[in-house]
């Protein structure tokens, strides 16, 4: 039998869908509604709050985590997204644009986390 | 030898019943979380670069045509998460002894409630 990355694949798409599922209806909640949209805090205190909460640790590995895990299971669904609507586009190209881009966010969230 | 027939498969074969739509529905919420993280990105690094710079990737935020986006956006992750918890129990069945337990309160057991839980803690705590 030959062998085959996708189970590795796979088990990403999974841990990549459980924190998707977790984390990703509340980060867009904050980051896009309540924290735009707070009437009651000054804009400096939200300012020093929120630099104050990601300069913890814990929470810029969490965010590591869910993020990566998340570029990746959005690669995996995307990549068998495009099989299923029958584009014709060589697998193992489709593979490589797929997972090369997730990887590249991985990076790029490593940098910004690095960077607050 | 004849031509072997191959039975036509139009394109748009998922559009045809509402099973397949829901399920290609789902799989493309994949395409705004994807689209969600980069922004995510773009917020944080701007949260990195300074207040006069937050302030103003927050008034980005707040223009009527980044609302719609986000919008569908949680709509997106919203159906994701609903389909994920309810697809768990499918993929992994938890048994006692020889019972299986219901799909249902597997689903709300290892899903929907540390979800509540965990996005309340989220809130309160960016929030406080």
């Amino acid at each position: 039998m030959s062998r085959s990355n996708e189970a590795f694949w796979w088990s990403l798409f999974s841990a990549g869908g459980v924190m998707s599922a977790l984390f990703i209806p509340v980060f867009i909640v904050l980051s896009s509604f309540l924290i735009p949209f707070a009437g009651s805090q000054s804009d400096e205190t939200r300012y020093d709050h929120l630099v104050h909460a990601v300069s913890f640790w814990p929470v810029r590995l969490v965010l590591l985590v869910v993020l990566a895990l998340c570029f990746f299971h959005c690669a995996h669904r995307i990549r068998h997204v495009v099989t299923t609507v029958g584009l014709r586009i060589s697998d193992g190209l489709l593979a490589v644009v797929c997972y090369g881009a997730a990887l590249a966010g991985a990076i790029a969230t490593v940098f910004v986390l690095a960077r607050l | 030898m004849r031509k072997p027939y191959v039975r036509p498969m139009p394109g748009t074969w998922y559009l045809h019943t509402w099973a397949y739509r829901l399920f290609m529905i789902r799989e493309v919420t994949s395409v705004f979380i994807a689209a969600y993280l980069v922004f995510l990105l773009v917020w944080l690094y701007r949260l990195g670069q300074g207040p006069e710079q937050f302030e103003a990737m927050l008034r980005a935020t707040r223009s009527p045509l980044s609302v719609v986006l986000h919008v569908l956006a949680l709509a997106a992750a919203l159906y994701h998460s609903c389909t994920w918890f309810n697809l768990t129990p499918k993929v992994m069945p938890v048994r006692v002894g020889e019972e299986r337990l219901p799909d249902l309160l597997v689903a709300v057991a290892m899903g929907y409630f540390p979800w509540i839980v965990l996005s309340g803690l989220l809130v309160w705590g960016a929030l406080r």
